[in-house]
């Protein structure tokens, strides 16, 4: 007991860079800024007390702690309309400041409540963009999310933290749960493993981006593709924790994701399991390649001049 | 370190608390905590099968006999997508009749003369792939329908 405790805190709470946290704030909240500018178009249609679902229908069918924006029309004497276009405008302003890091944890709360109060008033209407989105959120307001890459970081920020070692533990852990359980559950269909899963989920007209139909004549390309994804769900649980997997991993969810992205049309989505896959486990990846990146463009600032020089002569 | 010790604890009840929501098995004495901070959800996306497409059409019937087809309302495609998922709803009995009566009262909303909508829900019945390559094409099949008619509210 004396040694597993050490062990436990150790692998719990290592103590490592803020900045994988601070590429997660980032993603999700540019991710919840292109979604919020999508839904503005729509806003009343989905929010407002007589949009597809109406409110008195949201709010029979809603857990009565969860806040709502019929409490800003009883409490407050807003009309319903204004208070849709409050809560709408306060969300993506607190967006607007966790995206930046200024007054992170005030705006990572502000995000989140106002974030619940949209998804509340929208019940029925919401999918995994939301669901991710309000657990990514609850991760950013208990974590100090601010500590890098942000307008609030100071010379007295501590570069490493275990505090940063457990949120991304967190996620981590919350993740594998997630494709786990997901991978777990698509294998006890038979659709799965005949491929008829991909069948149905590309030829559905609401998903359907290109005409698939050919794929008919090639099951086993349909069973390959449905084998693929449970072998990266339900795999991703393990070989994340494996330093020579883990690459590999990354890339298949990504890759999963861009598919879903490209063949469902579910890009926000798959743009918010792309930004938490990435900053719990690919952050050094991304580091690498931003260096490399950066690397590339000093040499050819440096050889420009250099180019410049001879031509000029 | 007994403050780390006593975080680490709570992250560790966090954790046990998602595996049990994703099991679908999360402690009803826990509800708002684990409603709140999204612990209590299910990942079942497509699982176990991909369920059929389902589409609404709503009829309007003004008040001097003329039909009018209501278009569903979405301009962008995040709504258009959150419209779809409420529109999958339908096929749960339990919202059924509330939401397709939710769906009637916007109908109503968009065409004051309309006396009467007809809400018609049809599922895309797409052929399984070897039946499909065999010639046999998808068909929308009505499942749901529902009348609403408008009452006068009188002062």
């Amino acid at each position: 007991m004396k040694r597993a405790l050490p062990l436990l805190r150790d692998f719990m709470a290592p103590v490592v860079s803020a900045r994988p946290l601070a590429l997660c704030r980032i993603g999700v909240a540019a991710v919840l800024l292109v979604q919020a500018w999508e839904t503005a178009h729509d806003l009343m249609r989905l929010f407002g007390p007589h949009g597809i679902v109406q409110w008195t229908l949201g709010n029979a069918i809603m857990p009565p702690w969860r806040p709502r924006m019929s409490w800003l029309v009883s409490q407050f004497g807003m009309t319903p309309d204004a208070a849709v276009r409050l809560t709408f405008t306060v969300y993506v302003v607190a967006l607007v400041l966790l995206l930046l890091g200024w007054h992170t944890r005030t705006a990572a709360a502000v995000t989140w409540i106002a974030h619940l109060t949209l998804a509340g008033s929208g019940e029925l209407t919401t999918y995994g963009v939301q669901v991710f989105a309000h657990i990514a959120l609850t991760y950013l307001v208990v974590f100090p999310a601010g500590a890098d890459l942000s307008v609030d970081r100071s010379p007295s920020t501590p570069l490493t933290s275990w505090i940063y070692g457990l949120a991304m533990r967190m996620l981590q852990i919350h993740l594998c749960i997630v494709y786990l359980s997901s991978g777990v559950e698509k294998a006890l269909g038979r659709q799965w493993w005949t491929g008829e899963a991909i069948w149905r989920a590309t030829m559905q007209p609401q998903f359907q981006q290109f005409d698939l139909g050919w794929t008919a004549r090639l099951p086993w390309l349909l069973a390959l593709a449905a084998w693929g994804a449970l072998l990266i769900e339900c795999g991703y649980a393990f070989a994340m924790w494996v330093p020579r997997l883990r690459p590999w991993w990354v890339a298949g969810a990504v890759s999963l994701h861009a598919g879903i992205a490209l063949f469902l049309g579910l890009g926000l989505f798959s743009s918010m399991m792309i930004v938490l896959t990435v900053s719990a486990w690919g952050s050094d990846l991304v580091t690498e390649i931003w260096l490399r990146l950066s690397a590339r463009v000093r040499a050819l600032k440096e050889a420009v001049p250099a180019l410049r020089g001879p031509l000029a002569g | 370190m007994w403050k780390r010790n006593l975080v680490i604890g709570g992250a560790l009840l966090h954790l046990t608390l998602v595996a049990l929501g994703a099991a679908q098995k999360s402690p009803g004495f826990l509800e708002i905590y684990t409603d709140l901070t999204g612990t209590n959800n299910g990942f079942g996306f497509f699982a176990p099968r991909v369920a059929s497409d389902c589409e609404i059409a709503l009829l309007a019937e003004d008040r001097d006999g003329t039909m009018h087809r209501v278009a569903v309302p979405m301009v962008s495609k995040e709504g258009r997508t959150r419209a779809q998922v409420s529109i999958a709803f339908l096929g749960i009995e339990d919202v059924r009749d509330l939401l397709a009566a939710s769906w009637a009262a916007n109908a109503f909303a968009q065409r004051a003369e309309a006396k009467q909508v007809t809400l018609i829900a049809r599922a895309y019945e797409l052929p399984p792939p070897a039946e499909y390559a065999a010639g046999q094409r998808p068909a929308w099949q009505e499942v749901y329908r529902a009348v609403f008619v408008r009452t006068e509210v009188r002062p």
